[in-house]
């Protein structure tokens, strides 16, 4: 980031020949405010003035570059070290940057353009890093609890308490519930509020990935593992390591990989598939899954080692029917945003609207409610949202039906003439598919031409 | 013939004759001091002393463009280093001043000639 006082460069220098023709480098970039230093212990005290990035000549009288690197380190890491070096030395060299430095540099390079070079990188290095802590920031914001997990139901309070739990430790946590109750959402607010904000977060779906791909997009491949590795690749774990890796739906993860994947729990380590080099991990996992694993055990598709591994702290998330009011409020926040989002003003849920949504079933949850919500706010007149805006459009059409809340003879009724129609009126193949007898279905046949009447 | 040449540091600034004569005051200034340092140091059997003050006035020696200046530097620093040609070290400390006061009066005629 660059601030307005410009970029703030100190370099440290004892001998005043060279130091002159590095202070004229240095400056010869105009956004640069350079200040020279004879010695260590002098930058050491000018430290708490933050500079942007330091050059250090690597033998000084009062200390080795090496001793002087360590001490600006462990005052604040993320300040580049540039180390210029009376000879070129690569063994010190390599040492140097090991240890932290930004560059080496060596005073018989041509030192303008590889001075200025490096210190354009730095500058990169440092406004990317700026951007990525600015975006970490902002999505940490939208993750925020009460922005991300919206409900007052007692089944949603009860999730936030876990989720309070959940981000004070570093436990592993598996979310299970339905399709579409915001499993990934879960993962993402327990990660964007925990202690690992600031690292990364990598998030994995076990059921889109190939079988025959996952191993490597987990743990990484060798160049050459196999046909088409023609790099060497970091896996997810490793792209995820000191921070949070999320394995959604790893109720479909293959059961010859669930082997592996104890392994890589147990050991906290893994092997990139060809290589032999085992990396040590330090990550934590977040697992999601819409099936209940203990009958899947039952049914040997999943390990039970595995499950108990994984199980850590289990947060279950309620169906959105169980949910009882929560489907209102979500339904208000779906549509605010909607209507934001698409400069449209503020639209107000009608009554007969809010029954319609509150008698809904919701097999598709949240997930569904907020397709319905954005699709109605498209089809409302104006600042209205009435019922015959909503339409669900699930996939189970039972569902629908049994919204109507008719009684169990209008139900039975409606049952057979749908029935009647499907089968062009033939009374004796509509009672054996219903399973009744011939004379039953004419008894209902004459109830129902008297209630028409 | 002369011994001294500006030509790197006129490239090095392109054309810059302030920052020329700025270089050239600051190594009439600074130099002098470094050999008496050395001379001392020397006197002293502080060879690793004499090795990082030779170390320190490489540099230099490309800027005023000194002929020989640089291998000079970089003998007396290994020899300083080691330690043990005693003689060794003190030859090439009295070459190195006798190349500087060379240096110097060359270069305070240059001096000269920049600021008219």
């Amino acid at each position: 980031m660059k601030n307005i006082e410009g970029f703030k460069i100190f370099a440290v220098e004892d001998d005043p020949n060279f130091s002159k023709v590095l202070e004229y480098t240095l400056k010869l970039d105009p956004e640069h405010e350079v200040r020279m230093f004879e010695n260590g212990k002098d930058l050491l005290n000018a430290l708490p003035e933050k500079p942007s990035l330091i050059t250090l000549d690597y033998s000084l009288p009062d200390f080795s570059g090496g001793e002087l690197l360590q001490k600006i380190n462990y005052y604040n890491k993320e300040i580049p070290v540039i180390i210029i070096s009376g000879q070129e030395d690569v063994k010190t060299a390599v040492a140097l940057i090991k240890e932290g430095a930004f560059d080496y540099i060596s005073k018989e390079e041509d030192l303008r353009t590889r001075l200025l070079n490096s210190i354009n990188k730095a500058k990169k290095t440092n406004e990317l890093e700026h951007e990525i802590e600015h975006l970490r920031e902002e999505i940490a914001h939208k993750y925020e609890f009460e922005k991300s997990i919206i409900g007052k139901s007692p089944s949603m309070q009860a999730i936030f308490k876990l989720l309070e739990k959940a981000v004070h430790t570093n436990i592993t946590v598996s979310v299970s519930g339905e399709t579409g109750t915001g499993k990934e959402v879960v993962a993402k607010a327990i990660h964007y509020n925990s202690a690992l904000r600031n690292k990364a977060f990598v998030a994995v779906n076990i059921a889109a990935v190939p079988k025959d791909l996952i191993e490597s997009e987990l743990f990484g491949h060798e160049k050459g593992a196999f046909t088409g590795a023609i790099t060497q690749r970091k896996g997810k774990f490793e792209e995820a390591n000191g921070g949070t890796i999320f394995l959604d739906e790893i109720g479909e993860m293959d059961i010859n990989l669930q082997a592996k994947m104890l392994r890589v729990l147990q050991e906290r380590e893994i092997i990139r598939v060809g290589g032999s080099k085992t990396i040590k991990l330090n990550v934590r996992i977040l697992v999601a899954t819409h099936r209940n694993l203990a009958e899947e055990i039952k049914k040997g598709n999943f390990r039970e080692d595995l499950y108990y591994r994984l199980l850590g702290l289990p947060i279950t998330l309620p169906p959105l029917r169980d949910r009882g009011s929560d489907i209102l409020i979500l339904a208000k926040h779906f549509l605010n945003s909607f209507a934001k989002e698409n400069n449209m003003g503020s639209i107000n849920i009608e009554e007969s609207a809010r029954k319609k949504l509150m008698a809904y079933s919701w097999p598709g949850n949240v997930r569904e409610l907020k397709a319905v919500i954005e699709l109605a706010a498209v089809m409302s007149d104006g600042d209205k949202l009435k019922a015959e805006d909503i339409t669900f459009t699930s996939i189970d059409k039972n569902e629908n039906f049994l919204l109507e809340e008719q009684s169990l003879r209008d139900y039975t009724f409606n049952i057979i003439r749908h029935f009647l129609k499907k089968y062009d009126d033939n009374v004796l193949l509509v009672a054996k598919k219903l399973n009744i007898g011939k004379s039953t279905l004419y008894r209902y046949l004459k109830e129902m031409e008297e209630d028409q009447n | 013939m002369a011994i001294t040449d500006l030509a790197y540091l006129y490239q090095y600034s392109s054309n810059d004759k302030d920052f020329v004569m700025e270089m050239v005051e600051l190594f009439l200034s600074s130099t002098p001091s470094f050999l008496e340092e050395m001379k001392s140091s020397f006197e002293n059997k502080d060879y690793s002393m004499v090795a990082r003050i030779s170390h320190k006035m490489k540099p230099s020696m490309t800027f005023m463009g000194i002929k020989n200046g640089k291998e000079i530097t970089i003998a007396l620093e290994d020899y300083a280093n080691e330690g043990t040609d005693i003689a060794k070290i003190e030859e090439q400390i009295n070459e190195l001043d006798q190349l500087c006061q060379l240096a110097f009066s060359e270069l305070k005629v240059a001096l000269n000639e920049l600021k008219s």
